[in-house]
């Protein structure tokens, strides 16, 4: 048997069946792609918070234009090239294409990873500030937690391994239980360098970092050793109830002291989970035995002819099931099912990871707080230092604070003063958040200025005097912070003002106008991998906001709003597409010469096919380029 | 090219398991459908118990399934709690719809009968349609498997709305393997297996008809076949992307479908950023699940139009009208999807405009009908047990689809939005219409498929008790539904209802209509009574039943019924062509009643007319 039309034409359509298929196939794209472009309409119709634009770096984004269309040029060519049975032309055609692929992966990978990077902060009040975290400082929750919680019943040790493994603290309190015991026992000098070995040991594969600093590290745990952590042991014993012939026993399965281990909570949640089966087992023969009482004429002879749904009947049958649950408890029919197992855990410290749960109370050194888990895990003491330490703050912006006041009449001015990212505390030696509240000064110079510029140019649609945009207005972002900064120091430098003189004094009606055009930084860093570090050290350093001023933070994913979602959904799977129509091409390219030297026609049917379906890849990044990157 | 050797003796894999051959496939397909159906169907008996005797514990003969420790789980006291039935009724509509209906119709019928009724010897690509059935299997096992995990399978409707879509299950720590997820997954998978299904259908339509195979001169069947496909490829796409989105409000934290604020009992105001659209989601679903609606229609029709000229002996009437009328169908059901949406205030203009969308859309529907039912006036009907099955889909079908007419409307879809109304109403054109269609074509090909007819008594005692039944299961729901009974009451209403002395209106009118659940409950169980003899015969059949007397065993017109009984690989022994159009009985000039399409003309006065080959 031999399908027809594989390779030659049918001559009443004029097209092989490859052909119809990839039409057809592109066909079903359009309605993919044109999904969610209407998506990304409908979403930034009707956002309720400020859309960003122009979020995007354009530079890397036009070149990535510019080498898809020129592998749509190459494709052709490479096809062309089988038409005219020049294998060579094929092959250098193709391989260009495949290599532009490549670049383009490439350039997105590094976007990707720049915004994956990077890291943004809304306070309560809307504000949002934006930056680089501490690497030394992760967004954690710390908590010192006197009491675990686990939910026995969802089979709870999820996060276990994460709470007994990868916490710094339980190597270092094993370590420094075992160095205790032996400086009691006095053999101090010897013990210290065991113990030091021991402690690396440990601790290689959770406290890496820490352990270049490790001599110092012994001194310190030397003081720390009169305060104890140990592993969490259980508070209260664990009771369980068995069957045996019929009788009924209570038993401890584990004595309170127990130590925490995930053998531990997967036996309480097998007994658990035995327990409730039989619990329900016995439920469900008891409701049946209670409507058949009450279903018994003799014993209700006045519910004989009343209907099942009558609440009489409802009443009388709930009555007796729960006369008959009685009955089997006064006879220890039922087993435990103990959904909880509370354990010691005398004040260690744990720091978990924010996306796992929630703290209810993050100010620091608040007595009752408690970190819920997703898994029903609780973890219940005094909260420690959960803030959020950035390493360098690269942006602000209040556009949504402002239109959230706008909303409720409130005056947005007088808020953004109030504004907690305008009043960072600092300490330590730091003044990053000095620095913010000086830039955001001298940021209202500037778009004073920029404003009653505006105001003496017409509108060319209202006829009227221009405003600044919001953007102009509530943002600053990294670019005029480097221009802020080259100002002043041109006019130190000038002796127009003094080295220590505010931000805001070096600009002026003269020089203002600068700060958005020559002064800002060149588009070519936004094709570097990273910043050059001159640059960096402009920004506010190490400023830290308290977790509980904080409402949201993210990095710039798609969870940080809906625009990072519909630009990470729609470039992602157009890059699944790039990456799915290089590997067709490198298939015909790499093991394509045997069909060639047997059927060509076949071999160029085939990569007309692929060609197809590369210029629709090609077109819908030449949608998505503006619509993301300059919209 | 083709490879000829690796064909002709294929081991076990190759024909049964892993087999291109689209005859196989189709079967692959029917039987992993029917099997689909039938556990769709005992969930819904299990929902029905619990609608009908909301405070007794499941009977032993529906729980036996059940592990203990999984019903220790799920049931409260042995009663159906309000989270299991949830998961059940989400659980009941995928699977019916994407799992058992499509596949069986599109699917099975599709890939079985198409290539034959236009002489092809496959499909255009034969290692796609593999694929598509296995994508297939795997997706349905994927949304299945969620029913042993941790959390339960999916539980927010098989319409999967968000913002309770899009939280569900979010308290687990391991999103992946939540049943939420794992329909999404499901789902997407499911998607890719119809897009791959619908190119490979409408490639093989246009390009590899038999010589002479003109567009008038397709069967119906294969007409329908072809809106069909493009009402896959073009309407699942958008779902898919809908499906995506909401992978990523899971994996990734993303608040596409969550508006700003949202809070729940559990949490409170969810820590997400918001700003997102439930209505959204709506509008990419119901894009696909309008025309999916007629993905699961027109293989049933398509099937009844095939087998009514067989047993009336007559043409088909208004065949090219029919052609028309599906066309027109076709495009009008991608422009009708927001008359699922009135109740979400989108507002006066857009429901108007859908609303007369939606009328118009049953202008073509009726074509449809009437032109089968006309089909009858005047033939000398055989009561073949195909020709009963669809028989009764015409009227079943016709209730459906009128019952559908006052829902079109604003107004009156506001009143009965959710209720038993719209269960009665879709129930109809999809169990004793849809499906009776489908059970028609299982009986009319099943001699070809096997070479063996079906049991004619097992079959009767199918039909009329499945008949009856069905309607006192529909039918009460109608009433319910104008009462105002709600579609996801998981105890049908008991927890409203009031003794006979009170004087609580909405208690008192639920009171009047809430022992119709018992009369329903009772009538599915019946119902499923009445499978068992086609179980039976479907599978007893295969080796026991009377042996077809010749290859076409109906004296039908198509071409399927040239092929050897059952169609070996390539299908024809011969070289196929067609000479005339699809529904030649009864012609004045000719001896026999029937003039198949491949038969070569002997009279001048058919060789007279044109033959425009490719």
């Amino acid at each position: 048997m031999e399908i027809p039309y594989i390779v030659n034409a049918r001559k009443d359509t004029g097209l092989n069946n490859s052909k119809i298929a990839i039409w057809l196939f592109l066909a079903s794209e359009v309605m993919l792609f044109g999904g969610l472009f209407s998506s990304y309409i409908f979403l930034r119709v009707f956002a309720d918070y400020p859309w960003p634009e122009r979020a995007l770096p354009v530079l890397p984004g036009l070149i990535n234009t510019f080498i898809l269309i020129a592998s749509s040029v190459t494709v052709v060519f490479a096809w062309a090239g089988l038409k005219l049975r020049k294998w060579n032309m094929f092959r250098a055609n193709m391989a260009f294409t495949i290599l532009c692929a490549a670049v383009f992966m490439v350039l997105k990978a590094d976007e990707y990873n720049k915004k994956l990077h990077h890291h943004a902060s809304q306070t309560e009040d809307y504000a949002w500030l934006e930056g680089h975290l501490d690497k030394d400082h992760p967004n954690q929750y710390t908590i010192e937690a006197d009491t675990i919680n686990f939910s026995v019943e969802s089979t709870a040790s999820n996060y276990l391994d994460a709470i007994i493994t990868q916490n710094a603290d339980y190597p270092r309190a094993y370590f420094v239980e075992k160095l205790y015991e032996k400086i009691n026992s006095g053999d101090l000098s010897e013990v210290a360098k065991n113990s030091y070995k021991e402690y690396i040991e440990l601790s290689k594969d959770v406290l890496p970092k820490k352990i270049d600093k490790a001599s110092k590290v012994v001194v310190d745990l030397l003081e720390e050793a009169h305060a104890l952590p140990t592993i969490p042991t259980l508070a209260e014993p664990y009771k369980i109830r068995t069957i045996e012939a019929g009788k009924f026993t209570e038993t401890v399965l584990y004595s309170a002291g127990t130590e925490l281990s995930p053998e531990v909570l997967a036996v309480a949640n097998d007994e658990f989970i035995r327990a409730r089966t039989h619990n329900q087992e016995l439920r469900t023969q008891l409701l049946k035995d209670a409507w058949n009482e009450i279903r018994d004429v003799d014993k209700h002879p006045e519910l004989a002819d009343i209907a099942d749904l009558e609440s009489k009947v409802k009443s009388a049958v709930t009555k007796a099931h729960n006369a008959l649950i009685d009955k089997a408890e006064e006879n220890n029919e039922f087993l435990i099912a103990n959904g909880n197992m509370m354990f010691n855990s005398k004040g260690a410290e744990f720091s978990l990871n924010t996306g796992w749960g929630r703290i209810s109370d993050s100010t620091i050194g608040a007595k009752y707080s408690n970190v819920s888990l997703l898994d029903g895990t609780v973890l219940s003491g005094t909260a420690g230092d959960s803030s959020i330490v950035y390493h360098y703050v690269d942006g602000i912006d209040f556009r949504h604070l402002v239109l959230k006041a706008e909303a409720k009449g409130l005056n947005a001015e007088e808020l953004i003063e109030r504004s907690p990212i305008l009043n960072i505390h600092d300490h330590g030696g730091h003044h990053g958040g000095a620095d913010i509240r000086e830039i955001w000064e001298a940021h209202k110079v500037w778009r004073g200025f920029l404003a009653a510029d505006l105001l003496t140019q017409d509108d060319w649609l209202t006829g009227e005097g221009r405003v600044p945009t919001e953007v102009d207005l509530y943002r600053v972002t990294w670019h005029q912070m480097v221009a802020y900064d080259k100002l002043k120091k041109e006019m130190v430098v000038a002796k127009k003002i003094s080295a220590n003189a505010p931000l805001k004094d070096a600009i002026t009606a003269e020089n203002w106008m600068r700060i958005n055009g020559e002064l800002k930084p060149s588009m070519l860093n936004d094709v570097k991998s990273k910043l050059p570090e001159e640059i960096i050290a402009t920004f506010p350093h190490h400023v830290s906001i308290e977790r509980d001023e904080v409402r949201f933070d993210s990095v710039f994913s798609p969870k940080m709003n809906n625009y990072y979602a519909i630009y990470f959904t729609i470039t992602g799977l157009h890059g699944l597409h790039v990456i799915g129509g290089a590997i067709v091409l490198g298939y015909y390219l790499f093991f394509g010469r045997k069909m060639y030297l047997s059927n060509p026609e076949w071999l160029a049917n085939r990569v007309e096919v692929g060609g197809l379906f590369w210029h629709f890849v090609d077109l819908v990044w030449i949608l998505v380029f503006p619509l993301f990157y300059l919209m | 090219m083709s490879d000829h050797d690796d064909h002709h003796n294929p081991s076990f894999l190759q024909k049964y398991v892993f087999s291109t051959d689209h005859k196989m496939i189709g079967i692959q397909y029917g039987i992993t459908a029917l099997f689909f159906l039938l556990f769709g169907f005992f969930l819904m008996m299990v929902m029905r118990w619990s609608i009908a005797y909301p405070n007794e514990p499941l009977p032993e003969w529906l729980s036996w399934v059940f592990t203990d420790t999984w019903k220790g789980r799920w049931l409260t006291d042995g009663k159906v709690t309000g989270e299991t039935y949830n998961m059940f009724g989400a659980m009941h509509g995928t699977i019916m719809v994407f799992l058992g209906v499509v596949p069986l119709g599109f699917g099975a019928f599709g890939n079985y009968v198409t290539p034959l009724q236009i002489g092809a010897p496959d499909m255009a690509f034969p290692k796609l349609n593999m694929m598509s059935y296995w994508t297939y299997l795997v997706g349905g096992l994927l949304m299945c498997g969620s029913f042993f995990l941790e959390s339960g399978s999916a539980k927010s409707g098989w319409t999967n709305y968000p913002p309770l879509a899009a939280i569900a299950d979010s308290q687990h720590p391991n999103q992946f393997f939540t049943g939420q997820t794992q329909w999404l997954i499901g789902l997407v998978f499911l998607i890719s297996s119809s897009l791959l299904g619908s190119v490979n259908f409408i490639t093989t339509i246009i390009n590899l008809r038999a010589k002479g195979m003109t567009w008038m001169r397709m069967p119906f069947f294969v007409w329908a076949m072809l809106v069909t496909a493009f009402l896959l490829l073009l309407a699942f796409p958008p779902l898919e992307v809908a499906g995506i989105m909401q992978l990523v409000d899971r994996f990734f934290g993303s608040s596409f479908f969550l508006p700003s604020g949202l809070y729940t009992s559990d949490t409170g105001v969810i820590e997400h950023a918001g700003g997102g659209s439930p209505l959204l989601f709506q509008h990419l679903f119901w894009f696909l699940g309008h025309p999916e609606v007629y993905v699961l229609l027109l293989p049933s029709i398509a099937c009844v139009a095939e087998i009514i000229p067989a047993n009336t002996r007559k043409p088909l009437w208004g065949y090219k009208s029919m052609v028309y009328a599906v066309l027109v169908l076709g495009f009008l059901s991608f422009i009708v999807w927001a008359h699922h949406m009135y109740i979400t205030g989108m507002g006066s203009g857009v429901s108007t405009f859908f609303q007369i969308t939606t009328v118009l859309i049953s202008v073509p529907s009726v074509v449809l009908i009437t032109s089968m039912l006309i089909s009858l006036w005047g033939g000398s009907i055989r009561f073949t047990m195909p020709m009963i099955w669809a028989c009764a889909f015409l009227p079943m079908f016709g209730i459906g689809g009128l019952t559908g007419l006052p829902l079109a409307f604003n107004l009156v879809g506001l009143h009965l939005h959710d209720t038993y109304y719209v269960i009665g109403h879709f129930h109809y054109v999809v169990a004793p219409g849809i499906l009776f269609g489908l059970f028609a074509g299982i009986y009319y090909w099943y001699p070809k498929m096997f070479g063996r007819h079906m049991n004619t008594v097992l079959g009767h005692l199918h039909f009329w008790p499945s008949l009856v039944a069905i309607n006192f299961v529909f039918f009460p729901m109608l009433m319910q539904g104008m009462a105002g009974f709600h579609r996801r009451w998981y105890n049908g209403g008991d927890a409203y209802v009031v003794d006979a002395d009170s004087a609580n209106v909405f208690g008192q009118t639920v009171r009047s209509f809430i022992e119709l659940n018992q009369v329903m409950s009772v009538a599915v169980f019946v119902l499923a009574a009445a499978q068992l003899p086609f179980i039976i015969n479907l599978f007893t059949a295969w080796f026991a039943g009377k042996k077809v007397a010749n290859d076409n065993p109906w004296d039908a017109t198509t071409l399927e019924w040239a092929t050897p009984t059952p169609p070996g690989h390539g299908n024809f022994t011969f070289d196929i062509a067609v000479y005339r159009g699809p529904y030649e009985y009864s012609r004045p000039d000719r001896d026999t009643d029937y003039y198949p399409q491949w038969e070569e003309p002997t009279k001048k006065a058919d060789k007279a007319q044109p033959e425009s080959a490719e």
